[in-house]
């Protein structure tokens, strides 16, 4: 059984209908992202799920509660749902103390002073805060308040956790080490954890779903890996990764397949799109690590021949922008290439067509 | 599930008291002023007898010309004037800006009819300015008891409100605009005309109809200044009127009194119309940068003594000869002030019990009484804070209705409530009844207050105790009250300024125990004991003047 699950969830925010019915369920020890641009409805959900916003359909389940029954009229309130929630902001009370904020939940709860202060101190041990309790937030550095924020959120073991852009606020370096620390803590703890973020990276490294929210509805759910590799739509191709993006017009399709005419060239690649859309304008969408520069051309499918028209070291490779009549190429590749014209592979099955 | 729903009855408990508090006086009044006689009386008959009478009182349109006159004119030296400094004060490099800064909200602060007092002993037709000019140059050229003298008087005492909006609208003014100004070749004085100007603009047109509407609200300067010509405004016109007929005529008490709000009313929801279209202007801003400053050069120091002749006639002036007036013993032409000078004035205010209870009254309705109201104030708060529901939006309207009752207006209904509802009848020759009117007058005023403190408590704080198991109540108890602490502390500070300050509130409910220096000293220039109101009026200075400092020492913003 999920611990987390939502069901067709409508909200609407001053007229304007900001969830149109998102589903989404959950279990412990994995790890959802909601990613989308901003406007999507993904802060709005995760809200939402908190009781922090208000739904006018759909249900929501905690841990084989409804928390939330549009249609029963079950609406439980925040305080009483049980959840962790991680603040983008961390929002730790200034006039508290570290522990005197992770021990809030506790005293809310009745737990005897003895006991509150052991168990503050075994959660701030385990996130490297040992020796802060006594601290006030705004004495804590960026990465020790948002550890903070996570203690305070866990301290009471909620099995539900959910997280606000919690790596938003950190440096890019320091983003990266809280990343790994998120994901190796929240498979330790065993917890369902529901995370907003707008950075596809993030998403791909920390979760083991992502649900691309669009305008209010989830555009495509699934793994990292289907997300990446196997986006079936323009939108979460785009979304996902760094692309190249040619415009041009469908020739031809069938079995999966699809050809586009670009110009001169003839692009084969895999079929994003209806039947009855041979002969209209379509777009292929290739990653630009699936770009190969070739030395030389055997005639083959996909390939075409572009001029180099400027080069960008990266540090780990190298990043060329080509660009023929009716193309822009980026590719990467690693080393640099002298000037001219050169040969490019464009896979067809690493080429969308949609 | 059920903490929700308690928080949300509290929240419309709160809001429903608020309203049946702001309710009650203007509906006995709009009932009043449809009587024939007074609401005790037995033989009182619905009609419309009272707005004939008083519409048919050629006294009455000649107050009301006044009033607007006197509105008209004032504004128009009030707005220019006020802006000029807030010019001066923000944008230039005119010397001394720093000394002045605290010093020009002073006028604020200090009650109008000290001020007046003061200008009557000062440069009034025996004042010790004018006695001795009568001494040296003949007769003077003034006439302190003229309207001119009125509208100028009123008119430079309430620069001070347009220089608060003016400049802190000037000083939001993102710097780059005036610099994009500049790069494409404007000058200086073509830059203010050009592009500060008119984006200070709404805050201008507020003030100005903030000033028109107080215009409308004065009652110690013309009580003061104008009467002794017989000169009337509404304000005034009404406190004269409470004898009229030789019974109370509270019918016709009533119908002015819904005049005066018929006028102001609309005012207040004009003003609050522009204030959001003001806030607007002061939402679009660019990046914060410091502008270089407008060098005045050779005006630097012509602007610098502008602004010290402005601070010197309007507040150096009557209170000097305030302060000197209640340390003689008597004054007219021919006395030598060394003869007088005394300490007498200040011993004998002290055998007078009705002026002592007066001073014990005032500190114990600002210290206690302010902290009283306060805690109305931030229940009221509470009660629409992070709520949205049609209740709240309701709270936001009845709030506004006081301001549009002036202080006398105010504590005459009050008056009338406790006269009217048989239970509250005892408590009514108490200091609680003045609590009640000063409460009501200034609700709108420290609502604000308490409000904008709690815009400083980001929303995220209250929801991190929510979702770790906090109920509303318990979210605000720890979290939200704690964080407005030093914001309620500030409240309380400007209330209790303003609850010494206050003296037509509390005129119609003064008696034995209700007595505060405002309505004591109001009462006593009625009797013509000059001694007794220039000591009371240095006294009440003083405790002002003490209080701002705490306030200034402690950080606390005198503006909202």
């Amino acid at each position: 059984m999920a611990d987390l699950a939502v069901d067709d969830l409508r909200i609407r925010l001053g007229g304007n209908e900001i969830l149109k019915g998102v589903s989404l369920t959950l279990r412990r020890g994995e790890v959802a992202a909601l990613l989308g641009p901003s406007g999507s409805g993904k802060t709005t959900l995760l809200r939402a799920v908190a009781g922090l916003e208000q739904p006018y359909a759909g249900t929501i389940t905690v841990g084989g509660t409804k928390v939330f029954d549009g249609a029963a009229g079950i609406n439980q309130p925040t305080e009483a749902r049980g959840l962790g929630f991680v603040f983008q902001s961390y929002a730790l009370w200034p006039h508290r103390t570290v522990s005197e904020n992770v021990a809030y939940s506790l005293k809310l709860r009745g737990v005897a002073a003895d006991v509150q202060r052991d168990t503050v101190q075994k959660s701030l041990d385990s996130l490297g805060l040992g020796k802060l309790g006594h601290r006030f937030p705004h004495e804590l550095s960026g990465g020790q308040q948002q550890r903070v924020a996570i203690a305070r959120a866990l301290v009471y073991g909620p099995t539900v956790v959910l997280l606000d852009e919690p790596l938003s606020n950190l440096d890019a370096k320091l983003r990266e080490e809280a990343r790994a620390f998120l994901k190796e803590l929240i498979e330790r703890e065993n917890l369902a954890a529901l995370m907003v973020t707008h950075d596809q990276a993030e998403a791909l490294a920390i979760a083991n779903r992502i649900l691309l929210l669009n305008g209010g509805v989830v555009e495509q759910a699934g793994t990292p890996q289907e997300m990446y590799n196997a986006p079936e739509t323009l939108f979460v191709a785009e979304f996902m990764g760094s692309n190249n993006h040619i415009e041009g017009q469908i020739v031809g399709m069938g079995d999966g397949r699809a050809s586009i005419r670009i110009g001169d060239h003839l692009l084969d690649g895999q079929a994003r799109c209806a039947h009855d859309r041979v002969g209209q304008a379509g777009s292929a969408v290739i990653r630009l690590e699936g770009v190969h520069v070739i030395d030389g051309s055997n005639g083959g499918q996909n390939h075409v021949k572009l001029d180099l028209v400027t080069s960008m070291f990266l540090g780990h490779t190298w990043e060329h922008l080509f660009r023929g009549p009716g193309m822009t190429i980026r590719a990467h590749h690693d080393g640099p290439l002298s000037s001219g014209a050169h040969w490019l592979h464009l896979p067809s099955d690493r080429v969308w067509i949609f | 599930m059920s903490s929700a729903v308690a928080g949300t009855s509290i929240r419309r408990i709160v809001i429903a008291v608020t309203a049946l508090f702001v309710l009650a006086p203007i509906l006995l009044i709009t009932y009043q002023s449809f009587l024939t006689a007074p609401f005790f009386d037995p033989k009182a008959q619905l009609s419309f007898w009272a707005y004939e009478f008083v519409f048919k009182e050629p006294d009455f349109w000649r107050a009301l010309g006044t009033t607007a006159m006197l509105a008209v004119g004032m504004t128009a030296i009030a707005v220019p004037l006020g802006a000029l400094l807030a010019f001066l004060m923000t944008r230039t490099d005119m010397p001394g800006r720093n000394i002045l800064e605290p010093l020009l909200l002073v006028p604020i602060f200090l009650s109008p009819l000290v001020l007046a007092f003061g200008y009557v002993v000062t440069i009034g037709p025996v004042g010790f300015i004018t006695v001795w000019w009568k001494q040296y140059l003949g007769n003077p050229v003034w006439d302190i008891y003229s309207f001119s003298s009125l509208v100028v008087i009123a008119g430079l005492t309430h620069a001070p409100h347009v220089y608060l909006y003016a400049s802190s609208a000037l000083r939001s003014l993102p710097g780059d605009l005036e610099e994009a100004a500049r790069v494409t070749g404007a000058k200086p004085a073509r830059v203010a005309m050009d592009v500060s100007l008119p984006m200070i603009t709404p805050a201008l047109l507020f003030s100005g109809v903030l000033i028109f509407f107080l215009g409308f609200e004065v009652f110690g300067l013309p009580l003061i200044l104008g009467d002794p010509q017989g000169l009337l405004v509404l304000s005034t016109y009404l406190y004269k009127l409470t004898n009229k007929l030789g019974v109370p005529s509270y019918q016709l008490m009533a119908v002015v009194v819904m005049v005066i709000i018929a006028v102001a009313l609309p005012l207040v929801f004009v003003q609050r119309l522009l204030l959001r279209t003001a806030q607007r202007f002061i939402a679009v801003r660019g990046k914060a940068v410091r502008t270089n400053l407008v060098a005045l050069r050779a005006w630097r120091w012509p602007a610098f003594l502008l602004i010290a002749a402005w601070f010197f006639g309007t507040v150096m002036l009557p209170m000097m000869g305030l302060v000197l007036r209640s340390f003689v013993s008597s004054w007219g032409l021919g006395i030598n002030l060394l003869d007088v000078l005394t300490l007498d004035n200040y011993v004998e205010l002290f055998d007078d019990s009705e002026v002592v209870s007066a001073i014990i009254n005032t500190l114990a309705i600002a210290t206690i009484g302010g902290a009283l109201s306060i805690g109305c104030y931030t229940m009221i708060a509470l009660a629409q804070h992070r709520w949205t529901s049609a209740w709240v939006r309701f709270a936001d309207y009845i709030v506004m209705l006081p301001r549009a009752m002036p202080g006398i207006v105010a504590g005459l209904a009050i008056f009338w409530v406790f006269l009217f509802t048989k239970p509250l009848a005892p408590l009514r020759t108490t200091l609680f009844a003045v609590w009640v009117a000063y409460t009501l007058v200034w609700l709108a005023y420290g609502l604000r207050l308490v409000q904008s403190a709690l815009l400083q408590v980001a929303p995220e704080l209250e929801e991190a105790a929510r979702v770790t198991g906090a109920g509303i109540g318990r979210a605000m108890r720890d979290v939200t009250i704690p964080l407005i602490k030093h914001g309620m502390l500030a409240a309380w500070l400007l209330i209790l300024l303003i609850f010494v300050r206050e003296y037509s509130t509390a005129v119609y409910l003064l008696g034995p125990g209700t007595e505060v220096i405002g309505s004591l000293v109001v009462s006593r220039w009625g009797g013509g004991a000059v001694d007794i109101v220039t000591c009371l009026s240095c006294i009440n200075v003083a405790l002002i003047s003490l209080g701002l400092l705490v306030a200034l020492r402690l950080g606390v913003k005198l503006h909202g």
